[in-house]
């Protein structure tokens, strides 16, 4: 502070100087703890959709932003294609290639995987200042402070922006909270400046991420509990009226938004809010002129009609086909069974699945208890800012039960919330402890007086009283108030050690590469994805079409810079169920489905060697379900499950799982590494088949260190037309009268050879 | 005229000189280009060899090594010193990589001038000419040695093996030196690349280095034998089809960044079957399969650090890399084991220290020396390039090579910090082998203002970025000076602080009520008590005065708002003022009162009026305090 002094800054500056250091300490912060994963392994991409997202943001700085609006990407959904301009939320990779034009047009050469692997790090730093912003309309900026401080550290958000995943909710959580901050700040202004401003943030963060679709119906729930809270005004009007008309038309230019903002369920809700705003401030505008009590009654049973009228055109334009109704995905937020029944594609994915109860006190730590007070406390307050604090904290805490992922969208809420309770909560205690301690010093002078009247119910009094020491030294050391701020104090530090060890031990990790220790402690790197990839990369035709199921989809796209068949985007439910068939099928049948679809490589995940739990054939049965969707007279799950309903791998496995595509490659010679002794498989720790897998329609052609990606190639349709398993018995054969041969051939060879020799 | 007249002189002058230029462009380009105008030259038959001893080194498969020694006789008529040396087109132009000549051994050697000459269409041969160091008369003798090196001579046969198998190699070419001139004596040694040799044509004789052929008596010019020898390889063979230097120097790091990537191939025979990890995991239990690289072994120059592995996914983090005094090593396992016709791309960087290779020349310009290129023993590289980035603020780079290059580049690069860029110069050279690994030097100029550069930028960079900021900061971007929404925000924090005002008043009111409470009932010290009061009374005023200094701040604002806040603070402030007149007349007459009765009896009658006067007063303090009560509920 005496720093400060000599800078002669007044109270008020001093204060904006504390605050502006803080939040820049806190940005950084936030920041550098999401590097583990950069300095325990590299700066690399993480996991599975980041792969398209970095390859896609190569195509757009490589070739510009005309040709990556218009790319046709004709090496993914062989021989289908996807068009990637139409069908993927750009915001991220436009974000990630203006950067690196700016930081390249100043003559900072990064190279572009570096801006992606470090893209949300740095985004998650203006997260923690949107945060600040948000609290600090909610209360003051200590909140603000404190709530930046929280949402830099918590494991929920850390879970999707540590560096390297480099996937849309990277910077879509950034715009969600920024967004909700211009809303507030509009509301409570009532000023179509800072609604203009939303409705631009909104189309930022619709051109980022599907999410968007939470503030689209969050705002109107908003507006609606205000209307009905009898709270509508003219402010309501302007910033609802200002966002909702500039932000759904400025979505609408993102193509695979187009005109859904009109077209769908999901957006009925806001545009519904809009249509009453403008019935109910034309009522207010009839009201104030008319003031015939008569007139008004029939005004508002006017209004009435006009929004029941409404309603059922919305019912019937839905039933009638011109406004889709809800989607798949829509449902299963509300039935969490849905997916599972009608989805399997959805339901497949475990960041689908609903929430474990722990998983809340492993991402939230202490903020899950202290949360609902935050609540409570705008339940006290109740402004209008406060109200949408509650409804989000409402909505949010419901989809996050129901679906893992969406976690992401509680913890922003959450934070706020804490930070609006441990603000509230210091201020009683560190503030009334001021003012006592200025009382406190006169009464000490005099403390004669203070002793006249000693209160024996007080514990200070007590203590004094039996320790026999002076009532102001027991007070100094036992203090209600610090003992509160100090286990707040304390509570905070083992929050901000649980957040460093959740970050550090669960969301480190880039999944491309693995980790093991040994014996020892040292760390040893399995590498096995990228060896293989590569290998496919380099010594593979540029133009070989591989077959994988399509987890591996935008790996292989963006890590081999191969043509797939299917890939993560998933939007072709009967091109995923043709692979499933493929690999869930006898050998000729799936070679079939492998001609027809020009497959020249297959590619498996098999863990069975070192116990990597995440293979093939533990994600086999979403396979055979997904064709079974499509296809339920051929691929029929219970024939692979034994008679007592079990799933095995072993002799009792069922022969339709024996002679399946997926069993025979991933156990392919996998009996011989053991050298005659019974082979086990360490992910389903059984002894697998006693009898040797035989391949006829592929052959192996690369297979990784350990064992974890095999990839086969598909043999060329037989010259003589001949079935490939009867070319093949054939060809053992003969191979086997050759080898004979061959042995005779040279021994006779080298006797020739010898007798010239003994000629000369 | 006049003017005309004037001009005509230094017009004929300039023709002239274009002229002269012209004449001579013309003339330089002749001369600089003999191959192209003589196609079929012909070599005049002025030499006779009279003993050539041949040795052909095929023992590495990718690269193969003649040395011919020579005896030549001068059978013209007239002393000359150009002697032409043969090499079928084909080869020379896709296969040969060095070509030396030279005479004596060891530290008595001393290297002769080969140049590139003519070709020979009808024998379909390019010739060089080997000029010796003084012309050799007729009838008199010269040795010398020619060194030849080839790249990709020996091809796999068969082409497919299995996992565990060694290939084998075949080299077909001339049993003969090939030579413009006849030749009485040759003789002709090979070195195979094993012991197991397969076949052999013609036959020859076996010895403990390899096979010899000849001597052979009377050989004409450009005949041509076939020679072949098919024998197992004892090593692999491999080639880098690309390889990329790029040396970044580094002035104010005091680092040259060395960045090699590197397109290498696996040139040995095929997989019969494909590639099988299991039976490589079978086997490795007792022998790792013969044609399987795994471990490639750089040799960095001394004093090496940093040093970095990567490809196309990112890190490879199976590599070593190991610093001593004499030099570094690294030590790299690329991602996947390479088998016959396997394909990896790959890049490595390390820094050396300015120190051990950049020194200042004899005019004062800086030197930066250092290898062409630095790779693994016997792998060729297809194409070599090199490009030398310069500090920034450097100029006038010139190259100097030990051979002469395919191509020159140069060019211009910008880094970090970065304003006027960086020039580069670099080269590019096809077929590179071991034999060529020699040192090159860059000399360049580099003021020593340039090393203020870079702080230079930076300091102005923030500083532009604070001015501008600054800037910024200052200036009033709004559309009329008071938007509502600024103004509403004023006028509901002003409130506020109406409304805290209000309260602090009411506690100074309260702390003199307690006052006067004090002197009534328990000290009557009249003197005390008008302390007290004068001090809270003045506490008291000076809250009002911040009350209207508070709402000051409003006043400028255009709209209801601000005015009816003004309005109500200044009521506010009068009823206050009001009402603590009220108070303090009730106290007076307290203190009144019990000053009477301090000094005289006061009758009952008295008390009651006081009373009744106390009373009313108190009940218009009442309603004042009510009016100040709704008035800032309404603020």
């Amino acid at each position: 502070m005496a720093g400060l002094r000599l800078l002669n800054l007044t109270r008020e500056s001093q204060l904006s100087w504390l605050r502006v250091v803080i939040l820049s300490g806190i940005g950084i912060l936030a920041f550098l703890s999401r590097l583990f994963s950069v300095i325990r392994f590299e700066s690399i991409i993480h996991e599975f959709d980041p792969w398209f997202n970095y390859r896609a943001t190569q195509k757009l700085t490589e070739s510009g932003f005309y040709d990556f609006w218009n790319w046709f990407d004709s090496s993914s959904w062989y021989p289908l294609g996807r068009v990637v301009g139409g069908t993927v939320y750009p915001g991220i990779m436009v974000t990630a290639g203006i950067i690196h034009r700016i930081l390249n047009a100043l003559h900072f050469p990064v190279h572009i995987r570096e801006v992606c692997v470090f893209l949300a790090p740095a985004f998650s730093a203006l997260t923690a200042v949107a945060a600040y912003l948000l609290a600090g309309e909610m209360k003051d900026s200590s909140a603000g402070l404190l709530a930046a401080a929280f949402i830099g550290i918590a494991p929920g958000y850390i879970s999707r922006s540590v560096a390297g995943s480099y996937d849309n909710e990277a910077i879509a959580i950034f715009l969600l909270v920024f967004v909700f901050y211009l809303w507030i700040r509009a509301l409570k202004l009532g000023s179509a400046f800072w609604g203009s401003l939303c409705g631009l943030f909104y189309f930022y963060m619709v051109s980022a991420w599907g999410g968007y679709a939470f503030i689209t119906n969050l705002i109107p729930l908003h507006v609606l509990a205000l209307m009905a809270m009898g709270r509508f005004s003219s402010r309501c009007y302007v910033a609802y009226s200002s966002w909702y008309a500039l932000g759904t038309l400025a979505s609408m230019q993102i193509p695979f938004v187009g005109f859904q903002p009109v077209r769908t369920s999901e957006h009925m809700a806001a545009l519904g809010i809009f249509g009453l705003c403008q019935i109910m401030a034309f009522t207010q505008f009839l009201r104030s002129l008319l003031p015939a009590r008569t007139f008004q009654v029939l005004l508002q049973a006017a209004a009435l009609l006009a929004f029941g009228g409404g309603l059922a055109a919305l019912i019937l334009l839905t039933t009638s086909g011109f406004i889709a109704p809800w989607t798949g995905r829509f449902y299963s937020l509300w039935d969490t069974g849905y997916a599972k029944k009608y989805i399997p594609i959805i339901a497949s994915v475990s960041e689908h699945q609903p929430t474990a109860w722990p998983s809340f006190m492993f991402d939230l730590g202490f903020l899950i208890p202290i949360f609902p007070a935050g609540i409570f406390m705008c339940f006290q307050e109740l402004r209008d800012e406060h109200v949408f604090v509650i409804l989000y904290a409402v909505t949010a805490s419901y989809f996050a039960g129901v679906m893992v992922r969406l976690m992401l969208t509680l913890t922003p809420i959450v934070c706020v919330a804490s930070a609006l309770a441990v603000s509230k909560l210091l201020d009683v205690y560190l503030k009334d402890s001021n003012a006592n301690e200025a009382e406190g010093d006169p009464s000490s002078t005099n403390g004669d007086n203070a002793a006249t009247q000693p209160a024996e119910d007080d514990p200070v009094g007590l203590i004094s009283k039996m320790l026999g020491i002076p009532r102001h030294y027991v007070r100094s050391v036992v203090n209600t108030r610090w003992l509160v701020v100090g286990s707040i104090a304390w509570i905070m530090v083992m929050f901000a050690w649980h957040c460093t060890w959740v970050t550090s031990n669960a969301y480190s990790s880039p999944s491309v590469v693995l980790a093991s220790r040994g014996p020892d402690g040292s760390q040893h790197l399995i590498d096995d994805f990228r060896e293989a990839y590569y290998w496919l990369w380099q010594n593979t035709p540029e133009d070989a079409k591989v077959m994988s199921w399509w987890d591996y989809g935008y790996q292989i796209a963006g890590m081999a810079n191969r043509t797939t068949l299917v890939d993560n985007n998933t939007w072709n439910n009967t091109h995923i169920a043709t692979v499933g068939k493929a690999m869930s099928s006898p050998e000729d049948k799936s070679y079939d489905i492998m001609v027809k679809h020009d497959v020249d490589y297959v590619l498996i995940i098999f863990g069975g060697l070192i116990g990597y739990s995440g293979d093939d054939i533990n994600k086999f049965l979403w396979m055979i379900r997904i064709a079974e969707g499509i296809w339920p007279n051929e691929v029929i799950e219970r024939n692979f499950f034994t008679e007592r309903g079990e799933y095995r791998v072993d002799d009792e496995a069922t022969p339709t799982m024996k002679n399946s595509l997926m069993y025979k490659m991933s156990y392919y010679r996998f009996q011989d590494l053991y050298g005659g002794q019974q082979a086990i498989d360490r992910v389903r720790g059984t002894p697998i088949q006693s009898s040797k897998v035989k391949l006829t329609v592929v052959e192996e052609a690369f297979t990784s260190e350990n064992f974890i990606v095999r990839i086969y190639k598909v043999k060329k349709p037989d010259e003589l037309g001949r079935s490939l398993e009867s070319a093949q018995t054939f060809d053992e054969g003969k191979r086997r009268r050759k080898t004979a041969q061959n042995k005779s051939g040279k021994r006779s060879r080298k006797s020739r050879a010898g007798s010239k020799k003994q000629s000369e | 005229m006049a003017t005309m007249r004037r001009f005509r002189l230094p017009h004929i002058l300039l023709i002239c000189i274009a002229a002269f230029f012209y004449a001579a462009a013309l003339f330089g380009n002749a001369a600089s280009k003999p191959a192209d105008r003589k196609s079929s030259f012909m070599v005049p038959s002025t030499f006779t060899n009279t003993k050539v001893e041949r040795i052909l080194d095929i023992s590495h498969p990718a690269i193969a090594r003649e040395t011919v020694t020579l005896d030549v006789e001068n059978t013209g008529k007239s002393a000359t010193g150009e002697y032409f040396v043969a090499v079928d087109v084909d080869l020379e132009c896709r296969k040969l990589a060095w070509l030396e000549a030279y005479e004596g051994k060891g530290a008595s050697r001393k290297d002769w001038i080969v140049e590139k000459g003519a070709l020979d269409a009808s024998n379909s041969v390019q010739l060089y000419k080997v000029t010796f160091p003084k012309p050799l008369s007729p009838f008199s003798h010269q040795s010398f040695t020619l060194y030849f090196v080839w790249v990709g001579l020996v091809s796999n046969l068969p082409k497919k093996v299995a996992q565990g198998e060694q290939g084998s190699g075949v080299y077909q070419g001339a049993l003969h030196w090939v030579s413009p001139y006849p030749t009485t004596e040759e003789k002709l040694g090979v070195r195979p690349s094993s012991s197991e040799i397969h076949s052999r044509t013609p036959s020859g004789s076996l010895t403990s280095t390899g096979l010899s052929y000849g001597p052979f008596r009377d050989v004409a010019p450009f005949s041509r034998e076939t020679l072949r020898v098919h024998a197992k390889l004892s090593h692999v063979p491999l080639r880098g089809s690309i390889l990329k230097r790029k040396i970044t120097i580094s002035h104010w790091t005091g680092i040259a960044n060395v960045l090699e990537s590197w397109e290498l191939w696996h040139d040995g025979a095929e997989l019969v079957q494909p590639f099988s990890r299991t039976d490589l995991l079978i086997q490795g239990r007792y022998a790792t399969p013969p044609t399987m690289i795994q471990h490639l072994r750089f040799d960095l120059p001394a004093g090496a650090f940093n040093g970095e592995y990567r490809d196309f996914d990112g890190n490879v983090s199976t590599s070593h890399f190991s610093s001593g005094r004499s030099g570094a090593t690294l030590e790299l396992r690329p991602r996947y084991p390479m088998f016959g016709g396997w394909k990896y791309q790959f890049w490595f960087a390390y820094d050396v220290p300015l120190s051990k290779s950049v020194g200042i020349g004899k005019d004062g310009r800086y030197v930066w020396k250092g290898p062409v290129m630095r790779g693994l023993q016997n792998v060729p590289v297809d194409r070599l390039e090199v490009e030398v980035v310069l500090p920034e603020g450097s100029n006038s780079a010139q190259i100097k090579l030990p051979f002469s290059a395919d191509e020159k580049t140069s060019g211009r690069e910008y880094s970090y910090f970065d304003t006027i860029g960086r020039e580069t110069v670099g080269f590019v050279k096809t077929r590179v082998v071991d034999e060529m690994w020699k040192d090159f030097e860059v000399s360049y100029n580099f003021p020593s203002t340039a090393y203020f550069r870079k702080p230079f930028v930076a300091i102005v960079a923030v500083l532009a970025a604070f001015l501008g900021s600054m800037a910024v900061l200052r200036l009033e971007f709004s559309i009329g000076k008071d938007s509502k929404g600024e103004a509403a925000e004023m006028v509901r924090t002003v409130g506020m602080r109406v409304h805290d005002i209000h309260g602090k008043l009411e506690s100074l009111l309260a702390k003199l009520n307690v006052a006067f409470e004090d002197f009534k009932h328990s000290h009557h010290d009249v003197a005390r008590f008008e302390a007290a009061r004068a001090d809270l009374t003045a506490q008291i005023q000076s809250t009002l005065v911040d009350l209207s200094s508070v709402t000051k701040s409003v006043s400028g604002l255009s709209g209801d708002d601000s005015a009816r806040l003004e309005k109500s603070a200044a009521q506010l402030a009068n009823l206050w003022i009001e009402r603590l007149s009220k108070v303090r007349q009730a106290q007076d007459e307290v203190v009144a009162l019990r000053k009477k009765v301090s000094a005289s009896s006061v009758d009952d009658k008295t008390r009651r009026q006081v009373g009744e006067r106390i009373k009313k007063l108190e009940v218009e303090e009442e309603v004042v305090a009510k009016k100040a009560e709704t008035l800032v509920a309404g603020v």
